[in-house]
C-alpha cells in the first residue's frame, strides 16, 4: 500500500509526521433520547485534523462531546452529518488500528490482568507463542510484571489503569484514545502515570488523542492542545504546545513560557464555562 | 498495657473498673469473651440455641405450657431422631428426598440457566417469554400437583417435576437480569477491542451474569426444597414429607418434629454449600447484586 504521493504507508507512519491519520470533517453527532423523544447535538460542525505521531490532547467543559469524539474515532456511533477519516478512510466501526482506555478502566472482573491484556488479540483469534510474548512484554512495559495472575479487584486504581494501557498497546493500533485515563487515580500516581505514559509514547511512537480536565496534565503531554466550546461542541482553538522534552513537571511549570500557555488554556475554559453557566445549560 | 487488656472484657468498662478483677489470668469467662470477639455470630447463635431448648425443655417438662402432645419437648424429639435413625427410617425417607432432589435441582438449574441465558441475549424470544415466565413464577405451582399425580402416578416423576418447577424460576428470572443489566461499559471496551455480537455476549455478558446465576441457584434450590416436601405431602407414599405428615396422623409428634429438623438441617446445609461456591469465582467477591 502507498499513499497518494507513492510512499509506503506502513512502515514510515511514525516518521511522517505530516500525513493525517485522523480527519474530522465538519463533524455533528446528535444523540437520540429515546425516553424522552428528543434528540441532543453532542458535536456540531466539529473540524480537527491529527497527523501520525501526534500527541493531541482535548480539554473543554464537561458535556462538550470530547467522549464523544473519541468514539466516533473508535467507531462506537456513526455521524450525523460530516465524516470522520481514518488513514483516508471513512470509519465505518471498530478496528484494531484504534484502540481506547477508558476513564472507569473497563476491564473485565471475571479475567486476570493478562487475560485482560489478551483480551483484543483473544478477539481476534489471535493466538500463538509470539501473541503470548507480546502480552508479557507489555505487561512488563506497563510495570506490572508480578501481576499476571491478579484479578482486578486485588489491583490499585493506577495498578488497573496500567492493565488498560496494556490492553490498549498489545494489539498494536495505530492511535491510542485516551478518555480521562488518569482521572479517577491520586494525585501522586497521576503524575508517575503521565511520565511513564509519555516514556512509552515516545518508545513506540504512537499516535495518541487524550482528552483530560487537567490543564496541567495537558501541558505535560501535548503536542498541540485542542480546546473544545461547550454544547454543541466545536473546535474553539488549537494551541502547540512548544515546551521541550522530557517535560519533568518541576522544570517545565517554572518556565515563563508554561505560565503564558497554562493561562491562555485557562482563559480559553474560563469563558467556556462562565458562557454555559449564564445560558444556563447544567 | 498487658496483654490481659486485650482479654478482659471489663476493661471496656473505662478506667475506674477496679483493676483487681483483672487477676485471673485465663480464666473460662476470659477463654469465653476471647471467642465472642473472633467468632461474635457462631457464638451468639450457639448460646442462644442452648437458651431456646433449655427454656422449651423446661416449659415442656415442668410446668407443660402447651400440652406436649402438639410440642413436645426437645429431649423427646431427640429420642425420636435416634429411634428413627435406628430403625432406619429416616434414611430411606431422607435418601428418597434427596435423590428426586438432587435431580430435580440439577435439571432445573440447567435448563433454569440455558433458557435465561437465551431469553436474555436474544430480543424477541426474550419478549415472548417474559410475560409466561412471570405468569407460571407468581402462580402457586402446587396447583399443577394433582394434575402431575393423575398424570403420572405415584411415582418420583411428579415429584420431581415439581422440584423442577419450584428450582428453575428464581434461576430463570436472575439470569435473564444479570443479561440484560450487563455493564454498557464492558460492552463499550469489548466493541473497540474487536468483539462481534456472538463475543460480546459470550465472552462479556455470560461471564458477567454468572453471580446473578449465583443467587437465583441459591433462592432456586431453598424453593426447590419447599417444592419437595410439599410433593411428597400429597400423593406420595415415601420421603420426608410423607413421613412427618404419618407421624402427625398417629399422633407421634417427636418424630415429625424429628423430621422437621432433619429438613432444617438440610435446607441451612444446603444454603451454606450454595454461599461458598461462589468464592471460587473470582468476580463474585465483588460482584454488586
Ligand atoms: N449514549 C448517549 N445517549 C444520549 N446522550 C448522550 C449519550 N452519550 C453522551 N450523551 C450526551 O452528549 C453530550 C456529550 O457527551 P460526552 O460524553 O461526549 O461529553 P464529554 O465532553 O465527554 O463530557 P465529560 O467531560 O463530562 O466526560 C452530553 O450532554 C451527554 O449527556
Ligand atoms: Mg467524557
Amino acid at each position: 500500500m502507498t499513499d497518494a504521493v507513492g510512499r509506503p504507508l506502513e512502515h514510515e507512519r511514525a516518521v511522517d509526521a505530516g500525513t493525517p491519520l485522523i480527519e474530522a470533517d465538519r463533524l455533528s453527532i446528535e444523540y437520540e433520547k429515546t425516553r424522552e423523544r428528543t434528540r441532543l447535538l453532542a458535536l456540531y460542525d466539529f473540524t480537527l485534523t491529527v497527523p501520525a505521531g501526534e500527541f493531541l490532547v482535548i480539554v473543554g467543559p464537561s458535556g462538550c462531546g470530547k467522549t464523544t469524539f473519541l468514539s466516533a474515532v473508535a467507531g462506537l456511533v456513526a455521524p450525523t452529518s460530516g465524516s470522520v477519516h481514518f488513514e483516508g478512510a471513512p470509519v465505518r466501526g471498530p478496528g484494531p488500528d484504534r484502540a481506547m482506555v477508558f476513564q472507569d478502566y473497563a476491564l473485565m472482573p471475571w479475567r486476570t490482568v493478562e487475560k485482560n491484556v489478551r483480551f483484543g488479540l483473544e478477539m481476534a483469534g489471535r493466538r500463538g507463542p509470539r501473541h503470548n510474548d507480546a502480552v508479557q512484554s507489555y505487561i512488563e512495559l506497563v510495570g506490572l510484571a508480578g501481576f499476571e495472575k491478579s484479578y482486578p479487584h486485588e489491583l490499585s486504581g493506577g495498578m488497573r489503569q496500567r492493565v488498560g494501557l496494556a490492553r490498549a498497546l498489545v494489539v498494536d493500533p495505530k492511535v491510542l484514545l485516551m478518555d480521562e485515563p488518569f482521572a479517577a487515580v491520586d494525585a501522586m500516581t497521576r503524575e508517575i502515570m503521565q511520565g511513564e505514559l509519555a516514556r512509552i509514547i515516545q518508545e513506540t511512537g504512537k499516535t495518541v488523542v487524550f482528552v483530560t480536565h487537567s490543564i496541567d496534565e495537558a501541558l505535560t503531554l501535548a503536542d498541540r492542545i485542542a480546546v473544545i466550546t461547550s454544547r454543541p461542541g466545536r473546535l474553539q482553538e488549537i494551541i502547540q504546545v512548544d515546551l521541550p522534552r522530557p517535560r519533568y513537571e518541576k522544570d517545565v511549570k517554572a518556565s515563563p513560557r508554561y505560565q503564558e500557555l497554562r493561562e491562555h488554556v485557562w482563559g480559553l475554559l474560563q469563558q467556556e464555562v462562565s458562557q454555559n453557566l449564564r445560558s444556563g445549560v447544567e | 498495657m498487658t496483654r490481659d487488656a486485650d482479654v478482659d472484657t471489663r476493661s471496656a468498662a473505662g478506667p475506674l473498673s477496679p483493676p483487681v478483677q483483672r487477676v485471673s489470668k485465663d480464666g473460662p469467662r476470659q477463654r469465653f469473651g476471647r471467642l465472642l470477639r473472633s467468632a461474635p455470630g457462631v457464638v451468639l447463635l450457639v448460646v442462644s440455641l442452648v437458651v431456646l431448648i433449655a427454656v422449651w425443655q423446661y416449659a415442656q417438662t415442668r410446668i407443660r405450657a402447651v400440652p406436649p402432645l402438639y410440642l413436645p419437648p426437645p429431649s423427646a424429639i431427640w429420642h425420636a431422631l435416634l429411634e428413627n435413625f435406628r430403625n432406619g427410617q429416616f434414611q430411606q425417607n431422607i435418601a428418597f428426598s434427596l435423590q428426586n432432589y438432587g435431580v430435580g435441582l440439577a435439571i432445573g438449574a440447567s435448563a433454569g440457566v440455558a433458557i435465561g441465558l437465551v431469553t436474555g441475549g436474544i430480543r424477541k424470544v426474550n419478549i415472548i417469554l417474559t410475560p409466561y415466565i412471570w405468569a407460571l413464577y407468581s402462580t402457586p405451582n402446587i396447583a399443577f400437583q394433582p394434575i402431575l399425580i393423575v398424570a403420572l402416578g405415584f411415582t418420583p416423576l411428579p415429584k420431581i417435576i415439581m422440584i423442577i418447577l419450584g428450582v428453575i424460576f428464581p434461576i430463570i428470572v436472575n439470569t435473564i437480569a444479570g443479561v440484560e443489566k450487563v455493564d454498557g461499559s464492558l460492552l463499550r471496551a469489548a466493541r473497540v477491542f474487536g468483539a462481534n455480537r456472538l463475543q460480546l455476549y459470550l465472552k462479556v455478558a455470560v461471564p458477567y451474569t454468572v453471580p446473578f446465576i449465583m443467587t437465583g441457584l441459591r433462592l432456586g434450590a431453598t424453593r426447590g426444597l419447599l417444592y419437595m416436601y410439599i410433593s411428597e405431602i400429597y400423593g406420595s407414599t415415601n420421603g420426608l414429607g410423607y413421613m412427618v405428615l404419618q407421624a402427625t396422623h398417629r399422633f407421634q409428634t417427636p418424630t415429625a418434629f424429628a423430621g422437621v429438623v432433619l429438613l432444617v438441617v438440610m435446607s441451612i446445609l444446603i444454603v451454606q454449600v450454595l454461599q461458598i461456591v461462589p468464592r471460587f469465582l473470582p468476580h463474585t467477591r465483588e460482584a454488586k447484586i
